[in-house]
């Protein structure tokens, strides 16, 4: 027999030691940076990377910047029509439609929109270079001079706008999954009742499918919102800010100050912006969200 | 073989005492039935048995060895599951042959022949390639039960292994188990919320209700002698008929039941003597329901009239209504009653019940 | 209602049916038709010698795929950086796989203190803006000598998946019955022992899932790859196509595409023949 010395300590210290790699790479990528973020703001850090405090010098300097007050408008011009016309406004019409036909093809065009998402955002960005080609090889002005218009270069003209769409073909998609498993999951007799009743699919759609699914509908706006805030690596691939800082947002110019100016405390300073909007988005998400635990009888030995 | 006993076994989960204060003994070869409605503490009984938990307070001995801190894999116990719990991944071979991998020194020949004599033993012989889930449930019970036997434990343990199966199939396996544990001779303890199962398999059933142990004796004595209403309404069907706010009449060495002045059933003699201490006010009338004869009408007896007759081919139950309650009386099916007709239940005086409406304790 | 009003609403609705699918299969390819022809075009201009009216292919040729077995200009031996990715996406997923299958484990199937309050973290994690840390990062890599190395990027990588990876994976873990587990105890095993032999084995999907996703995630990595390494002994797919990117664009569409090509081939690879697997997989998988 064992002696039960033996048994006794292994078991409450195993599921620490199962969770030891989580909780160190945790601690190493995510506690730490966030807290060295902090005092990495009050500093004049450069490539020399060496410690000189200055105090609230450089959340002085956030106001002065002259390009600050066109790098908040883009940001929000970025996330408000990226969000209503693509990854809130396309995600609802496309999960609409694809949950409206049969499930083959409805999955066929969700699987169709799940590609932007999986391929590398390198690739991806040059398929948007190509389509927005500002010479007649692009799919724009194919387009374009089929319809016997003149070409554009949106480039120039209106570079905000392949951002959008850019982020917006990519974006959609989740809220595409999300929508659409919530409407699969409707209970079927509602719409019976309602097809009885007479109502036509627009009226369903207004009456029965969107109100069930409005938790998910501000779950995904909330989400996005947040998650298009944080997000620059499309931009940066397909136009790097420009031309001339037309297309920057605040977490590209975040990056861009620490990795391409190397100003990393100014460049803490302003992403303390992001870090505290992620803090409190989290700590709203996890409010809103009940976790059960499922170890209730778990093995005791 | 083995002997199981448990001292003051107490279980808890957080601030719930599923197990409280458990006090028993499991002779060798003895097949017990811990048995109680859902959440009396009967499956964690046996799961702190198997090692599965660890008592909170008291003690397992197995053997005159305690066995408290002991992993399940050191107790040489072997366990039937109710939804079976078969490896999904494996074949039936793989399955009865799992807990003999952990055997050292076996060969794979051992292994085999070992598996092969259990298939034969359950009769699933012919489907050892399989995978669990092309078997049906009694077919997945039958692996259960070879891969528990596998390491020839001491001990036997069943949780509920017969409740997902079909009635037909039930009594079935019930017969055979039944036979299986005498042939084998391995203690056994077996937990059950069905009564008649109960009564049908154990040499001893241990009823249990919110977390302590009500009563254990024979399946006669629990079902004749319940020590108190708890047990006496849980075995049994149709269920013993209660009738509260009864009185203790005591007159010179006889002695009666009564309710609201009307005498329902006189107390033999030989149950006098427990009277001494016992109170004589509000107490509950309990009789089983084939304990009474209805007649049309008598001196002595509980006066009502038929509300409904249940006619169940080998019997007719008919539901008699007095003092505002409901009482079924097993009656043979030849019988002429008629609904709304009035008539008195006589009522077995040795068969009778007698319960104080405070403890729930049996008078006698 | 007569036999002839009962075809005439028949008629009705059986046309306005039709005319209602018909829309929205309009509207669907509409609107997906940006995907369908970007895609098309990509894989038709990698083998072709030029575009007439930039669609359509004039002439079949290899020559786009020259950086294969020629040196371009600005870019490292692409063999080279293609071995880098296969070790950064076979890494990942190693990592995620083995970190996640163990702490979804503990997760699943202990009681343990603080348990709902890690839950709570990780899911919180999950959501957070790894962007924002990129500073802090930087330093600590440095601090730890992990900048310039693909280690580091395998690490920071995974460590940016496991969160969403575990819970994934310890709903796998919490869909088996107990009883299997207590089956497995009185077998004879340990829990370590259960683990490997039982309950493995039973969450094999989602560790394919997770194993998919997450060599597609370090293959596609690009943002770590662009700020942490410095040197092209270290580049991935996703910086040689940013190089080229940034030396080709508008000009060289062939290599481009045909270097693109190359980049997505396990993409392709997991759209043909998992493309169910992915849609059912991808909900709530990989931030948006």
């Amino acid at each position: 027999m064992v002696e039960k010395t033996k048994l006794r300590p292994f078991n409450k210290a195993l599921p620490w030691i199962l969770l030891l790699p989580l909780v160190i790479l945790v601690l190493m990528f995510y506690i730490l940076p966030i807290v060295i973020t902090m005092p990495l703001s009050f500093t004049s850090m450069g490539l020399s990377f060496k410690w000189l405090f200055v105090g609230l010098e450089n959340f002085r300097n956030i106001p002065r910047d002259p390009i600050i007050p066109q790098i908040i408008g883009n940001t929000f011009i970025y996330v408000f029509f990226t969000l209503i016309v693509f990854n809130f406004g396309m995600a609802v019409l496309l999960s609409l439609l694809t949950t409206s036909i049969s499930d083959r093809w409805g999955g066929f065009f969700r699987t169709l929109w799940m590609l932007p998402r999986i391929t590398p955002s390198v690739v991806y960005g040059l398929l948007w270079l190509w389509i927005f080609d500002p010479s007649k090889n692009g799919l724009l002005n194919i387009i374009l001079s089929v319809l016997g218009m003149p070409s554009q270069d949106m480039f120039h003209h209106n570079p905000m706008l392949l951002i959008v769409f850019a982020n917006g073909f990519v974006g959609a998609s989740m809220g595409m999954m999300v929508f659409s498993a919530a409407i699969k999951a409707i209970p079927i007799e509602y719409y019976r009742a309602a097809m009885v009743d007479g109502a036509g699919w627009f009226t369903m759609v207004r009456k029965i499918t969107l109100p069930l699914i409005r938790w998910h509908l501000l779950f995904i706006t909330a989400y996005e919102t947040l998650s298009l805030f944080t997000s620059y690596q499309y931009i940066l691939i397909i136009t790097n800010g420009g031309p001339v800082n037309r297309t920057n947002v605040w977490a590209l110019y975040t990056y861009q100050t620490a990795f391409s100016d190397f100003k990393f405390g100014y460049g803490a300073a302003l992403s303390l912006v992001l870090v505290v909007v992620g803090v409190i988005a989290g700590l709203l998400y996890i409010h809103n969200i009940h976790v059960e635990s499922t170890s209730g009888n778990a093995l005791e030995i | 073989m083995a002997t199981i006993k448990l001292e003051n076994l107490t279980k808890k989960f957080n601030k719930v005492i599923a197990v409280n204060n458990v006090s028993l003994t499991i002779k060798d070869g003895e097949f017990i039935i811990l048995l109680g409605p859902s959440g009396c503490g009967k499956t964690t009984t046996l799961l702190t048995i198997a090692g599965i938990y660890r008592p909170t307070g008291g003690a397992i001995y197995m053997n005159d060895t305690i066995m408290n801190d002991i992993p399940p894999r050191y107790r040489k116990i072997g366990m039937v599951f109710q939804n079976y719990a078969l490896y999904p991944h494996m074949t039936v071979f793989e399955n009865i042959a799992f807990p003999l991998r952990t055997v050292k020194d076996i060969s794979k020949t051992d292994i085999k022949t070992k598996v092969e004599e259990l298939a034969d033993k359950m009769r699933i012989a012919s489907l050892l390639e399989r995978k669990p889930s092309e078997l049906s449930g009694g077919q997945q019970q039958r692996v259960a039960i070879a891969r528990a036997l596998a390491k020839e434990p001491q001990i036997l343990l069943f949780d509920e292994p017969l409740s997902n199966l079909d009635a037909k199939l039930r009594i079935i396996m019930r017969g055979e188990l039944k036979r299986l544990q005498e042939t084998l001779g391995i203690t056994t303890v077996y937990v059950t919320h069905d009564q008649s199962e109960a009564m049908a398999l154990a040499d001893r059933v241990a009823v249990f209700n919110h977390g302590i142990l009500q009563q254990i004796g024979s399946p006669e004595d629990i079902y004749y002698s319940p020590r108190n209403i708890f047990v006496a309404g849980f075995l049994g069907s149709p269920s013993m008929n209660f009738l509260s706010g009864t009185r203790l009449i005591k007159n010179e060495g006889t002695a009666y039941i009564e309710k609201e002045g009307k005498k329902l059933v006189e107390v033999p003699s030989k149950n006098l003597d427990k009277f001494e201490n016992a109170p004589s006010e509000d107490l509950i009338l309990g009789f089983r329901p084939e304990d009474c004869k209805i007649v049309p009408n008598d001196e002595i007896g509980i006066p009502g009239k038929i509300y409904l007759l249940e006619h169940l081919g080998r019997e007719v139950v008919v539901n008699i209504e007095a003092f505002g309650n409901i009482f079924k009386v097993i009656a043979d099916p030849e019988s002429r009653f008629e609904k709304e007709q009035r008539v008195v239940l006589k009522l077995k005086p040795d068969r009778v019940h007698l319960f104080d409406s405070k403890t729930e304790a049996a008078v006698f | 209602m007569t036999k002839g009003e009962y075809y005439k609403i028949g008629f009705l609705q059986r046309n306005s049916s039709k005319i209602f699918n018909v829309t929205v299969y309009a509207l669907l390819i509409v609107l997906s038709s940006p995907i369908v022809l970007a895609y098309a075009w990509l894989f038709l201009r990698s083998f072709s010698t030029g575009m007439a009216h930039g669609f359509i292919p004039t002439g079949l040729t290899f020559s786009n795929w020259r950086f294969m077995w020629e040196q371009i200009s600005g870019l490292p031996n692409v063999w080279h950086v293609t071995f880098n990715t296969f070790i950064l996406g076979g890494s990942v997923a190693g990592v995620v796989l083995l970190v996640s299958s163990m702490s979804g484990f503990a997760l699943s199937r202990f009681a343990f203190k603080g348990q709902g309050k890690l839950l709570l973290l990780l899911l919180m994690l999950h959501a957070f803006p790894t962007v924002s840390l990129m500073v802090a990062i930087f330093y600590i890599l440095r601090m730890t000598h992990l900048l310039n190395s693909l280690l580091g990027v395998i690490l920071l990588r995974a460590s940016m998946d496991i969160p969403w990876a575990t819970w994934i994976i310890k709903g796998f873990y919490d869909g088996i019955p107990r009883e299997i587990e207590w089956a497995g105890a009185i077998d004879g095993y340990s829990r370590i022992s259960i683990w490997r032999k039982v309950l493995l084995p039973m969450v094999k999907p989602g560790l394919i899932v997770i194993a998919v996703f997450e060599f597609l995630s370090g293959w596609s990595e690009f943002i770590f790859i662009t700020t942490f390494i410095f040197s092209n002994k270290w580049w991935t797919l996703s910086q040689y196509t940013y190089t080229a990117l940034g030396g080709y664009r508008f000009a060289d569409y062939g290599l481009l595409t045909a270097i693109s090509v190359w980049y997505i081939l396990p993409v392709t690879i997991l759209f043909i023949f998992a493309n169910k697997y992915m849609t059912q997989m991808s909900l709530g998988g990989i931030k948006g």
